[in-house]
């Protein structure tokens, strides 16, 4: 009964009409957002997916340590799913449910890294380029265009050929190519908010540009390039998972699913499990991602503001 | 502050293809003056008063401030001394700042310091509890928004307070209280205002004295007086307080007489 | 006697919301017979929920009850939606603030006008032609037929609203519904487009509802006056008593308007008793 009490006192002092400092109304307005993702079921359920995979993420060692996903057993190798191989075992022994287990937290890397590399960049031209206009406005949207004109796939493979294989290079040559659909959407957002009143006043009072862009605009292209970012991270898992089967990603032994079913390939009529599951695992990641980037995109909405 | 505006004409569009908003304008203000400015849509009232602010426009002529330009770039001090307040309050105050953070911009950004004291004295003066302090814009109604932005521009101490239409989004009971409440701070603060407004009551109720301004041109200036007993120069100005008289006609001030004396106020 | 136009009994309209239930029209009764009625209110009064209620244009969550509701005679509240959609446009029309926001971009003036006419009444092409150059004339449009030919942005304020008028009047209803209908417009041309719904109505014998939040602007061109607050009537009275209004709320909005002629250097401001909420 205590533990229900002291959450409705916390509750009630974040929804309070009239906070009491700066951290309670911060803290009230992202509790009001989490309100109404948390009415949306399916955002819910895609939420539940995304904590799942970094549940999973975490718990690997649980199914055995690294050496686990890489330990070949060559007397255990393609045995289908069984009670005491979960997800059955690959072509060299090595358990499946652990190797998914490891490439949870490889794919979750991936995530993470190109999302720090494509925001900054992204967010970045994009508001100097909607906010100053003008020739700065030209030049970099040109750039950006470059980069747009390139199938992304294709401009990942290029990139990462170059760079050699390996993870980080395929989470760079990733990076690299993901960032201008941000771009375009927060200049984009930048050029609705430049003419703004708000934005006019504090420009009449001499605040200096760096000002402006970081206060008044980047926290309102945020919503819109996170919620990209959301429906976006399925593109780059698969892509990820591309640049894995092709053999240009993770390198073997690394546990990355799409290098899992680039090996599993060739065993798909038989012994199915060594490519689907992987496929599965990525299918429900981005899958989740999908549902709470939609539910995202509902609770930042102002007009469900009241 | 005294302000003149001298010969002033501004001009939108590209080189050729140039429209003049405002065309050779030339009034002044004096110390501690009510002036207003009334006129249609696209009468140039509000370019002209923006271009005063301190907005960058293609300008010609010269506007000054106790005998300095300021038409041209600005001095951090000019700014300080020159405020305004917007039309739409919702749109001049940033959807994602608290009250808090909106009234402290200014402030930090003329480090001016003693910004929590600041911010409860001006809240005080503009009617609002301190406890809206760190409420969002969209969690207030018209009239405290409206403050708000009252207030924004007085926390810096301006001698000069410019007013686009500040009352013609909000309601009549509002109205009159964000006008009682502009006619206090004016002459508590012995400030310069120039009000820009499509409402000749409006205005005159602030302004002593009020240009009024068709197609980019300021027509004539009136006393308010003057305007009230119709002792106008200029044909389109009849014309105005005519369009005026005929659509409230049936409603003279005897009726708010007779209203005043039945609730026992006193007018 | 004249008959009465439309008969509303205790209309009622709630949406729900976060802190339950909110009624936007609280027990709204009133009659309207070949006269002007104004509708006058600040935000939140319900005077444009009201218009919308009678034309059945408020759209789930908000939920509308009547006790009764005629035009005419005719029930409104049983008459199935497709029969109301022959009767809204034919025998009823509404305008509303902005043109900009109920003209078809997509479609020349002419078209709207005659597509009106066709929905709903019967007539080849050339008689809705015809009828629609008339329309324009009588809301005094010089050269109706260059008219016909311009898209929504080539028109401005005002001549988009006397467009909008012809548009809702081309059909020849018995009721005008009018919401806000002049207040994005000039004080000049707000004075000729007053001046020609004037004569419209006049002359064609119509009803009309004029919902504003301008209190002098109702006074002077209607015959009635309703003044609501909170979802309520709280005063009916004839426009030019206005003065003799006994409702505190009324009074007070009264006083609190400047005016030209009235020099005062402190408006009366409202003071809103809770007690208006409960009656």
């Amino acid at each position: 009964m205590n533990v229900f009490a002291r959450y409705s006192d916390y509750s009630s002092w974040l929804l309070a009409a009239e906070p009491a400092s700066r951290l309670q109304a911060r803290l009230g307005g992202h509790y009001r957002n989490w309100l109404t993702f948390r009415g949306n079921t399916l955002a819910m359920s895609g939420l539940v997916i995304v904590l799942g995979l970094i549940l999973v993420a975490l718990l690997a060692p649980l199914t055995g340590d690294m050496n686990a996903a890489t330990h070949q057993v060559l007397a255990n190798r393609l045995l289908p799913p069984s009670a005491s191989h979960w997800f059955g075992t690959d072509e060299l022994g090595r358990e499946i449910f652990n190797r998914i287990a490891y490439g949870a937290r490889v794919t979750l890397v991936i995530v993470t890294m190109v999302a720090l590399i494509v925001l900054p960049i992204g967010v970045g031209i994009g508001t100097a380029a909607g906010y100053f206009g003008g020739v700065i406005d030209v030049i970099l949207m040109r750039f950006t265009d470059v980069f747009l004109a390139f199938p992304r796939l294709v401009l990942a493979l290029a990139l990462a050929a170059a760079l050699g294989p390996g993870i980080e290079n395929a989470v760079i040559a990733i990076g690299l190519t993901a960032w201008p659909p941000y771009a375009r959407t927060a200049r984009a957002e930048t050029l609705a908010i430049r003419n703004a009143d708000y934005v006019l006043a504090t420009q009449l009072q001499g605040a200096s540009s760096f000002r402006i862009v970081s206060r008044y605009i980047v926290p309102l292209c945020l919503p819109s390039v996170i919620i990209r970012l959301t429906l976006d991270m399925s593109g780059i898992i698969i892509t990820a998972a591309s640049l894995g089967f092709l053999g240009l990603g993770a390198q073997p032994p690394l546990p990355e699913w799409g290098a899992m079913i680039a090996t599993g390939r060739q065993f798909l009529l038989d012994q199915w499990w060594v490519a689907t599951i992987p496929g599965i695992a990525i299918f429900f990641v981005s899958l989740g991602f999908n549902l709470s980037g939609d539910g995202l995109r509902d609770a930042f909405d102002p007009r469900s503001v009241t | 502050m005294t302000i003149s505006v001298d010969n002033v004409t501004i001009t939108f569009g590209s080189p050729g293809a140039e429209k003049a908003a405002v065309c050779n304008v030339s009034f002044a203000v004096e110390q501690g003056e009510a002036f207003g400015l009334v006129g249609e849509s696209g009468s140039g009232k509000t370019t002209i008063l923006r271009a005063i602010a301190g907005l960058p426009l293609a300008l010609e002529g010269q506007i000054l401030v106790e005998g300095e330009r300021i038409e041209r770039r600005r001095s951090p001090s000019m700014r300080k001394r020159v405020q305004m307040v917007f039309q739409d309050c919702f749109g001049s105050l940033h959807p994602n700042h608290t009250v808090d953070e909106i009234l402290s911009e200014p402030v930090s950004i003329h480090k001016m310091g003693e910004q929590q004291k600041r911010t409860l004295s001006i809240l005080n003066e503009v009617g609002l509890d301190s406890r809206y302090r760190f409420r969002y814009p969209h969690q207030l109604s018209g009239g405290q928004r409206q403050r708000i932005a009252i207030a924004r521009a007085l926390i810096v101490e301006p001698q000069i307070l410019l007013l686009d239409e500040p009352t013609s989004a909000l309601d009549v009971s509002i109205q009159a209280e964000i006008l009682n409440l502009l006619s206090c701070l004016h002459a508590r603060r012995g400030l310069t205002i120039i009000m820009v407004s499509h409402d000749l009551a409006v205005v005159a109720h602030t302004c002593s004295r009020i240009g009024v301004m068709n197609r980019g041109e300021l027509i004539e200036i009136a006393s308010r007086d003057n305007l009230a007993s119709g002792m106008v120069q200029q044909d389109y100005t009849r014309e105005l307080l005519e369009s005026d008289r005929v659509l409230t006609g049936g409603f003279a001030d005897q009726k708010i007489r007779a209203s005043i004396a039945r609730q026992g106020l006193s007018a | 006697m004249t008959s009465s136009t439309l008969t509303v009994e205790n209309l009622n309209v709630v949406y729900p919301s976060d802190h339950g239930k909110v009624a936007a029209l609280r027990d709204v009764s009133f009659s309207l017979g070949r006269e002007r009625l104004g509708v006058v209110g600040e935000s939140g009064s319900g005077k444009s929920t009201l218009g919308r209620a009678i034309m059945r244009l408020l759209q789930p969550p908000a939920r509308m009850s009547a006790e009764r509701m005629e035009l005419q005679g005719r029930d409104l509240l049983t008459l199935p939606d497709r029969e109301f959609d022959r009767l809204r446009g034919k025998r009823m029309s509404m305008i509303f603030q902005d043109p900009k926001y109920s003209l078809n971009p997509m479609m020349t003036v002419g078209s709207q006008i005659i597509e009106a006419y066709q929905a709903h009444l019967r007539g080849g092409r050339a008689q809705a032609y015809r009828a629609a150059v008339d329309i324009l004339a009588s809301v005094k449009i010089h050269d109706p037929e260059a008219v016909m030919r311009l898209y929504p942005h080539q028109v401005s304020g005002g001549m988009g609203q006397r467009v909008m008028i012809a548009m809702m009047l081309v059909s020849a209803p018995d009721l005008l519904i009018a919401d806000e209908p002049t207040s994005a417009l000039d004080v000049t041309v707000q004075r000729s487009l007053l001046t020609v719904l004037d004569e419209l109505i006049s002359e064609r014998g119509m009803s009309l509802i004029l919902i504003s939040h301008n209190i002098p602007l109702v006074a002077t061109f209607c015959d009635r006056i309703l003044v609501m607050y909170a979802g309520r009537i709280v005063e009916t009275c004839v426009a030019s008593r206005l003065s003799e209004a006994k409702h505190p709320y009324t009074l007070g909005l009264i006083a609190a308007l400047p005016n030209l002629q009235l020099r005062r250097d402190r408006l009366p401001q409202l003071q809103r008793d809770p007690a208006w909420l409960a009656s």
